[in-house]
């Protein structure tokens, strides 16, 4: 009985072992850990793909593709558009799979996305990424975008190294994972432009917009970086110039809109093939680009697009 | 030996036919047997092409850098393993006390109530957790050390210790009501007190017990995501006492996987992560099913 267990325990193990090597050996001949869902899972002629739609991707993008659903949904009925997160990566994955109907991304495509197949993208609302700090730095901070990529690539660890008139304070330093959208446009503008790096040691990061403002709000000497349709009264935005003598821009509705508020963004909606006109997609696509879309778009804290927007 | 193995093997088989029932049992039984090695496959898999790129890199790498396309673990499971010890520092003395006071100093009458009580809070949503920490643990930890931020390596250990707490109580209690009573009753015979009894009787017996107890809550412990990722602080890097930031592997790899390309190295690098987790927990598992099967042959 004793030796059998034995036995027994050795063979799971061993097969274990054996399917660990079958599995690493596999997956380096392929040399891509893709697994392809290939084929449409809602074939053309069936009755239901004229009755709903599914989006999912970006967690900025989100809050208005949801109330842009029910306000939807409510001028037609049996029409069922359903809304999920996962983030701008499966935002673009499952646009190119045909998982969902419409992806959502807070930031253009990366060259590997490119790379995997075709994308439409179509822009829905402008963002600005906005810089801001626990109020016990300051009620009114004002940096320039060098100055921000400092503090952020770790250049800068005390408040009073920025500028002698802010706090004797370490500076807490509150990011986006990698790969997020906000986190991308970001760093597009303050990080790369100054050649500078994160170093993923010293900073703290969240896993959302709402964490990330949590985290400002409680934490002293704290600085960060949340999408316009964030910003609380708890919290300080920073006006930033764009370099060093260039005037001081606060972070409002207005500057951002006329383009003179330094990091901002547009959000898109993505598809894996040409819009049909007249289908569900593209009727929900165009009432988020009307007026009354614009609308909540804007309730959502986001900015609309300007009507002069060139589209790519 | 094995031919006697492989005699009651065929036996098995051959029983097979005559039985459907059994076949259906046997077939529900190789099933999850299946899942669990297709799961071992595919993790493997999709991290393969991360560990030819890195090989040890992936576990001893400090910098996890999207752009530069660097990807090192070592902080992560740094953190992983400090916060799981940390736990199980808290969790072990208070589990494994109130395990011997419900099963034998409490009256008869009591037992089962705080017995279900105790394991109503396994049963507690672990984001439900994750908010009792941000709210309670954090601002606490904060204002008690007088540091800025209360998102801390000892805020995650606690907030765990909470989660174990109960799989330790409920596992070990099982095995310590297991020893016989006639065992406790000689002892008390021979003129030793309720606690020498414990100690000298109790105890040795289901040493092995407890200690797979202790295996099981080390798992949950250092599986948990969703609560660690909301009081840890994230902050990956190899922290020098706890009361600073840590990131774990489970809260790195949920944060991260919605936003990494699908096929790209950081997504193939954040399965080779979930290996090294799987791998971790497999050994620890190994480890206890050997020292509970040793404990009862000593037994």
């Amino acid at each position: 009985m004793k030796s059998n267990k034995g036995i027994s325990t050795m063979i799971a193990v061993i097969g274990m072992v054996v399917l660990l090597v079958a599995g690493l050996g596999i997956g380096y001949v392929m040399n891509s850990g893709t697994t392809d869902v290939s084929g449409d899972l809602y074939p053309e002629d069936s009755e239901w793909r004229t009755e709903s739609i599914n989006l999912a991707g970006s967690t900025t993008v989100l809050p208005v593709a949801d109330s842009a659903a029910l306000a939807f949904m409510n001028m037609y009925s049996g029409v069922t558009v359903t809304v999920q997160g996962g983030g701008s990566g499966t935002g673009y994955a499952s646009a190119l799979d045909g998982t969902v109907d419409i992806g959502m991304g807070s930031r253009g495509p990366k060259q590997s996305e490119i790379d995997s197949g075709d994308l439409w993208l179509h822009p829905l609302a402008l963002d600005a990424v906005c810089v801001v700090v626990n109020p016990s730095v300051g009620s009114n901070i004002e940096l320039t975008l060098e100055e921000v990529a400092m503090i952020f690539a770790g250049e800068y660890t005390n408040w009073n190294q920025v500028d002698s008139s802010l706090p004797d304070a370490e500076i807490y330093v509150v990011v986006r994972e990698s790969g997020s959208g906000t986190r991308g446009t970001f760093e597009e503008y303050t990080i790369d432009e100054y050649d500078l790096e994160i170093d993923s040691t010293m900073v703290h990061e969240q896993p959302s917009n709402p964490a990330v403002r949590t985290a400002v709000k409680d934490t002293p000497n704290s600085i960060g970086y949340v999408g316009f349709g964030f910003l609380t009264n708890d919290i300080v935005a920073v006006s930033l110039a764009a370099e060093e003598g260039s005037a001081y821009v606060p972070a409002t509705l207005e500057n951002i809109q006329n383009g003179l508020y330094p990091i901002s963004r547009l959000l898109y909606f993505i598809t894996g093939s040409p819009i049909e006109s007249g289908s569900l997609a593209d009727r929900f696509i165009s009432f988020v680009l009307s007026e009354d879309g614009q609308d909540i778009v804007e309730d959502e804290g986001f900015l609309r697009l300007p009507p002069s927007y060139n589209y790519p | 030996m094995s031919n006697k193995t492989l005699k009651k093997l065929s036996f098995f088989f051959a029983n097979l036919k005559s039985q459907p029932m059994t076949i259906v049992l046997f077939v529900c039984a190789s099933f999850s047997i299946v899942i669990l090695f297709l799961m071992l496959f595919f993790v493997a898999r999709e991290g393969a092409l991360a560990f030819s790129k890195f090989g040890p890199d992936l576990l001893f790498g400090q910098q996890w850098n999207l752009e530069a396309n660097v990807f090192g673990g070592l902080p992560l499971l740094y953190g992983s393993l400090m916060v799981t010890f940390g736990a199980l520092l808290i969790a072990i003395p208070i589990g494994v006390s109130t395990a011997i006071f419900v099963s034998e100093v409490l009256p008869f009458y009591l037992r089962d109530p705080i017995k279900s009580i105790i394991e109503l809070l396994a049963s507690i949503p672990s984001v439900i957790y994750g908010f009792i920490g941000l709210l309670i643990i954090v601002p606490f930890i904060s204002s008690f050390f007088d540091i800025p931020s209360g998102q801390t390596a000892l805020t995650a250990s606690i907030i765990l210790s909470l989660m174990t707490i109960p799989t330790i109580v409920s596992v070990s209690g099982e095995i310590i009501s297991a020893v016989p009573k006639s065992y406790k009753e000689a002892a008390l015979g021979l003129g030793a007190t309720k606690w020498e009894a414990i100690k000298t009787i109790v105890l040795p017996i289901s040493k092995s017990g407890i200690l797979a107890s202790i295996m099981l809550g080390f798992g949950r412990a250092i599986g948990e995501t969703i609560a660690v990722s909301m009081v840890a602080g994230n902050q990956a890097h190899l922290a020098t006492s706890y009361l600073d930031s840590v990131y774990t592997i489970p809260a790195f790899i949920a944060t991260h996987m919605g936003e990494a390309a699908v096929g790209s190295l950081e997504y193939s690098a954040l399965f080779g992560l979930g290996l090294i987790l799987l791998i971790i927990t497999f050994i620890v598992n190994t480890l206890a099913d050997s020292v509970v099967k040793r404990g009862v042959q000593h037994g």
